[in-house]
């Protein structure tokens, strides 16, 4: 009983003399930090480099698996055990700004000197009925890659990639009808995210819309013309047999690998594909143009990433120190741009990214002109893989029901749209 | 007279037995209650508790953001106006009537050829069961690997021996994930079937089936007349866990299929996980789990009767 009680005591003194070590060393912030990822390639360079120059504060990263983000930061912001810093996905800001779990920053944000150098289109997704709940963290744009020496084996001039889909059809008809196993175009067929970021700047290129109406009652507008356009543009693609057969099925995870074969012509992706394209393989060769409208004009897709302060955070003015870092200059030149990713000011990615390769620089110019999805409900409207965006698409392109996949869409997404 | 000697008898020390007895019984119960007392308090905290909640949720409308309020019945009255819970749970049901005979049958199979201690046995005992430690998403990332059309097993060994001249998108139709699933969990799953159906096996004395054989009982009739009865209560576990199982399956469908294509291999399970974590309705969401719930509790009550032991 007696060495029972020495040992409590001993184990007290530890305990103490434990806190004592703690206290000494209080004045070093720990901030928690949630990143997707999609975007583990260079987020950890970025925390070490700030935790090197920050001795005062200590950054903890965490790597969030990207397709239970949403699940796991809600569920995490619900109980109050959220982290401090969350690096969110540009179309999944609004939906947490909209329930109240991030921080207003609109002032602090609104007195940076280098505010009007953000990109618009994540201004606009980090805002919530006027006010700013997360500022731009990292950019991407979608665009139309083609493999030009597959263009110029099948007699096509690499020089003059399509502008219209009636082109992009009859460009992909010469690539697959030229046998050795080649197909005209690729696209993820079961992926939600996906889709949002390649087939829904088509419809915005044919200056359609999938939503309308104010933030706080919008509409879906799935049946409109472009919409159903759209739908049909890819489906003449899939039944003229231009489109690899894996597309049905691919759920975003194999996106790459039809196109890294040289067996592709033609496929839209993003900025990080470059860096993807460039590792998994280097000799096929890449160019770039912008995703084409109907007849003729162009659109994409402004991705990427933003960043928030949970409003639950007692370190609210250590993690806006750390958002004031990461969207300096030098950091987003040295960490972002440098490693391939578009810097999210203008500035930057104007003059420091995009005059290094042409590919840059059209994605530099697609971002500041694009656009992203802007709804409250995205996750169940768009990115969900049992949601009505993924379904419709399934419906109208590969079973072949465009009228039925719209209308059933349309009332479906109305259903979440209604219930806030 | 007799009754009253028979009682005066104990009565003389009856007061002080009785006493005792009582304080025995008493002590004996205490102790009994806590012996258990772990059981029932994680019974309590990790069931009772969790599915009390559950039903006071299913009674709000619950978002996982945001401010709850009352809701009555009205998340039960939405399933009705739901075509995505009447449609998963046909496709559970189904899924349930096609996996369970296939597992009972190749695991009651598979039991029987290895019933007995013979040279080599153990190995194919250790194959047969070695899937079962593996988890289910483990396995199902494994099988999207193997039914990869691209890079996988599957398509590869089909087209070298010439079945197929080109890939099989294995998710592409209902019938051939379905199939996919339905094939990945007969591997993963029927190691565990096989040793029930063993165990239950070793447990039939020889001298009964030896006793069948010397009447003039064929293999056959020993086994439909003898052996079968004798594994009732056997049977009865196989069929009841994988009735649960296949009720509340989950993780092959959402890696394997997505629940694609076109929503058709949703399982009820997937839904409940997505009315609550994809569309933030808890309310909803444990309102479909209450009746989940109802519907297992119902299945599994009515399978013990018909599988009761009567004698």
């Amino acid at each position: 009983m007696r060495r029972w009680l020495a040992v409590l005591a001993a184990t007290a003194g530890l305990s103490l003399g434990g806190c004592g070590a703690a206290a000494s060393t209080s004045n070093v912030a720990t901030l928690t930090l949630w990143a997707r990822s999609d975007e583990s390639a260079f987020i950890t360079a970025v925390v070490n480099a700030f935790n090197r120059s920050h001795p005062q504060t200590h950054v903890q990263l965490t790597i969030i698996p990207v397709n239970n983000f949403v699940q796991k930061f809600g569920i995490a912001v619900a109980g109050n055990s959220g982290p401090d810093l969350a690096s969110i996905d540009v179309v999944y800001v609004p939906q947490f700004a909209a329930v109240g779990v991030l921080s207003d920053i609109t002032a602090r944000a609104h007195a940076l000197p280098y505010f009007n150098q953000f990109d618009h289109s994540h201004i606009r997704n980090g805002t919530y009925r006027g006010r700013l709940y997360a500022l731009p963290f990292s950019g991407d744009a979608s665009v139309l890659f083609y493999n030009p020496e597959l263009f110029r084996a099948v007699g096509l001039n690499p020089a003059k990639p399509p502008k219209t889909w009636a082109q992009l059809v009859q460009d992909a008809r010469r690539v697959t009808s030229s046998g050795h196993g080649r197909t005209g175009y690729y696209f993820a067929g079961d992926c939600g995210g996906c889709a949002a970021f390649t087939f829904l700047p088509l419809i915005w290129a044919s200056h359609g819309d999938i939503f309308a109406g104010p933030e706080t009652a919008q509409r879906p507008t799935l049946t409109s013309p472009a919409v159903v356009a759209a739908l049909g543009f890819y489906r003449s693609l899939w039944t003229q047999h231009l489109v690899a057969t894996a597309a049905q099925t691919d759920s975003g995870t194999n996106q790459f690998t039809p196109f890294e074969s040289g067996k592709v012509a033609m496929f839209t992706t993003g900025g990080f594909g470059v860096q993807t394209l460039h590792q998994d393989a280097p000799k096929v060769p890449l160019a770039a143009v912008p995703i084409p409208g109907e007849n003729g004009g162009s659109a994409t897709f402004a991705g990427g990433d933003e960043i928030a302060i949970s409003r639950s955070s007692h370190h609210q003015q250590a993690a806006w120190q750390f958002i004031q870092w990461v969207t300096s200059a030098p950091v987003q030149e040295r960490y972002f741009g440098d490693v391939g990713v578009i810097p999210i000011r203008r500035d930057v990615a104007f003059h420091r990214y995009a005059p290094k390769n042409p590919i840059y620089r059209l994605l530099a110019r697609e971002l500041y002109s694009g656009r992203a999805v802007y709804t409250v409900q995205e996750n169940a409207l768009i990115n969900d893989p049992t949601g009505p965006w993924v379904t419709m698409i399934d419906d109208a392109v590969f079973a072949g029901h465009p009228h039925a996949a719209v209308t059933q869409a349309q009332s479906s997404m109305q259903s979440i749209l209604s219930r806030g | 007279m007799s009754a009253a000697a028979s009682t005066a008898a104990p009565g003389r020390t009856g007061p002080r037995r009785f006493a005792g007895s009582r304080a025995f019984r008493r002590r004996r119960a205490m102790v009994g209650l806590l012996l258990v007392s772990p059981a029932l308090a994680f019974v309590g905290v990790f069931f009772l508790a969790p599915f009390v909640l559950m039903i006071w949720m299913s009674l709000h409308k619950w978002p996982l953001l945001g401010h709850t309020s009352w809701a009555g019945l009205s998340n039960y009255a939405a399933m009705g106006n739901d075509p995505m819970f009447w449609r998963s749970l046909a496709f559970t049901v189904e899924y349930t009537l096609i996996i369970t005979p296939i597992l009972i049958v190749v695991g009651f199979g598979l039991a029987w050829l290895i019933r007995e201690r013979r040279r080599g046995v153990g190995f194919f005992r250790t194959v047969y069961f070695m899937p079962y430690v593996i988890g289910f998403a483990a396995a199902s990332y494994l099988w999207v690997w193997f039914l990869n059309p691209g890079v996988g097993l599957f398509d590869k060994t089909l087209q070298a021996l010439g079945l197929t001249s080109s890939p099989v998108q294995w998710f592409s139709s209902r019938t051939l994930a379905l199939f996919a699933v339905v094939l990945m969990i007969v591997w993963k799953v029927v190691g565990f079937t096989m040793l029930l159906f063993m165990s239950g096996l070793q447990g039939i004395p020889d001298d009964v089936q030896e006793a069948a054989q010397t009447d003039g009982a064929g293999r056959w009739a020993t086994l439909w007349r003898v052996t079968l009865p004798l594994l009732r209560r056997t049977i009865a576990l196989t069929v009841i866990l994988a009735i649960v199982g296949s009720m509340l399956a989950f993780d092959q469908f959402y890696i394997m299929t997505n629940g694609g294509p076109n929503n058709q291999t949703v399982t009820i399970v997937y839904w409940i996980y997505d009315s609550s974590f994809v569309n933030f309705q808890l309310g909803y969401g444990a309102a479909m789990s209450v009746v989940l719930t109802v519907i297992l509790v119902l299945i599994t009550s009515v399978q013990l009767y018909l599988l009761r032991d009567q004698t």
